[in-house]
């Protein structure tokens, strides 16, 4: 450039400098601004997950505890009034005529005694503890096939993994829960039962022919609902749980659960 | 070709891709304001396209340009009057309109058309700057977690913002210039007016591209 610069050029650099900056300086405190915001929203979310954790943990404890005292209850109230008719029944005497009707009636207090002592088993979550979830679940299974409504099939494979007692109950409600739903609405004539053991994870499948899920889920899928909780609780575990419709061939849950269903 | 050639004619063909990358606007289906976007720019090329031809024959263009930008100014006002929220703003972008036209109106009848009208260039531009400074603010206080960089206002903003905000004060000193620092006017307006609106159009390039997939209630 021949020519000297005038005032008037200096300005002008000197304003396109500053606009230049400025546009600058806004682009990039928009950036950091987002980086915050979305740094923000992930804390957010940690949060909120932990808070839902802890509320269902929450929530499984008192179920629990409410579990065990309708256990207590059960054996203590209801299974001693059970005895003590048995005992009134066995005093009759001996008179002919009313024999018949007091052997029946001794028959049906017995069963009602043993299905009693099993429901008492399977909700007290010290027995679960105790037996393991595997002997808790064929104990279920167990108790459903002698109510002779269900012809039951149960196979496992491969070689049983510790798992942590807290675990072990949570398994085994989800698979109590299947099995009562399938018990209350699937009209259904066969259960299918497995357990499959692979390395450090466990597949559990429970089949039905029933009617399906279909529209019964909008009835059962409502809030507090026993496939809500089966889903809270394998998100507990953590767990995989698939529930698949198969009408008109019935239902199938399968519940995956090992060390690569962990986070 | 010589070098000032090459780069005087750098600018046109930068506009030239923006336009044609535009018309993914109507290809891939995008929102209607991308879409209006697309026809301003393509227009845009038309001008400067024709700007070029006609400074080749020897004559004044400066009426050309001051068509241009009215019609710049004006789209691109509406524009952002359907992307910002903000009350205040939208209010006074239809003032804009009213004061712009009479603005246009007084300055072609005081001075006529043949030389760039810099009250309006400067006016309008200040605006223009105001406008995209108002989106960024938008974006700044909105809650949304998307990458501002997968929204193309973003970059048209950054575009009109650096475009504006650089070219201005040499639009509006245009006249002065060339009457008494012809060179330095040759000069500025080869390597700085066209290193803007290379870098607008780059910008544009960068919204139109930033994203392909819009919901189709946009």
């Amino acid at each position: 450039m021949p020519e000297k610069l005038p005032e008037v050029t200096l300005i002008l650099f000197g304003s396109t400098i500053v606009i230049l900056l400025l546009v600058g300086l806004i682009v990039l405190s928009l950036f950091i601004n987002q980086k915050r915001k979305f740094r923000y929203r992930q804390d957010s979310l940690a949060m909120k997950n932990d808070f839902d954790q802890a509320l269902l943990r929450s929530q499984l404890e008192i179920q629990a505890q409410a579990f065990e005292s309708i256990s207590r209850e059960l054996h203590d109230n209801v299974g001693t009034l059970i005895s003590i008719a048995m005992v009134h029944i066995g005093s009759l005497g001996n008179n002919d005529s009313l024999q018949e009707k007091v052997l029946a009636t001794e028959s049906l207090l017995n069963e009602a005694m043993d299905t009693l002592r099993d429901i008492s088993r399977s909700i007290h979550p010290e027995n679960i503890s105790k037996l393991g979830w595997q002997q808790s679940f064929k104990a279920e299974l167990e108790r459903v096939r002698k109510t002779n409504l269900f012809d039951i099939v149960y196979g496992e494979e491969g070689e049983p993994f510790p798992v942590e007692i807290g675990k072990q109950v949570i398994i085994f409600r989800i698979l109590q829960e299947s099995l009562n739903n399938i018990v209350k609405h699937s009209d259904a004539r066969h259960i299918w039962a497995a357990i499959r053991f692979e390395g450090s994870k466990v597949i559990i499948q429970i089949q039905d022919d029933g009617k399906g899920i279909g529209q019964v889920a909008e009835h059962i899928a409502g809030p507090g609902s026993g496939i809500r909780n089966m889903q809270a609780r394998a998100a507990m575990l953590p767990a995989i749980l698939k529930i698949e419709n198969r009408a008109p061939a019935g239902t199938r849950l399968t519940l995956i659960y090992g060390e690569e269903t962990s986070y | 070709m010589p070098a000032a050639t090459f780069i005087s004619t750098l600018p046109i063909v930068v506009v030239g891709l923006a336009a044609a990358t535009s018309l993914l606007a109507f290809a891939k289906d995008y929102p209607l304001a991308l879409k209006k976007l697309s026809l301003l720019w393509i227009f845009n090329f038309c001008t400067d396209l024709a700007g070029h031809i006609i400074r080749s024959h020897g004559l004044k263009n400066h009426w050309l340009y001051n068509i241009n930008f009215w019609i710049m100014y004006l789209v691109v006002a509406h524009l952002y009057e359907g992307q910002i929220s903000d009350r205040l703003v939208r209010k006074s972008i239809r003032w804009f309109y009213i004061l712009f036209l009479v603005s246009v109106i007084l300055e072609t009848i005081l001075y006529g058309m043949q030389d760039l009208q810099p009250v309006i260039i400067v006016g309008a531009g200040v605006f223009m700057v105001f406008l995209a400074a108002a989106y960024f603010r938008q974006l700044y206080m909105s809650e949304d977690t998307d990458p501002i960089t997968r929204d193309p206002w973003f970059w048209f903003s950054f575009g009109f913002f650096i475009h504006f905000g650089g070219t201005m004060p040499f639009l509006g000193m245009l006249n002065y210039l060339w009457a008494h620092y012809k060179t330095f006017t040759n000069f500025y307006y080869l390597y700085f007016s066209n290193s803007f609106t290379i870098l607008l159009n780059l910008l544009i390039i960068a919204g139109f591209l930033c994203r392909k997939n819009y919901q189709k209630s946009r």
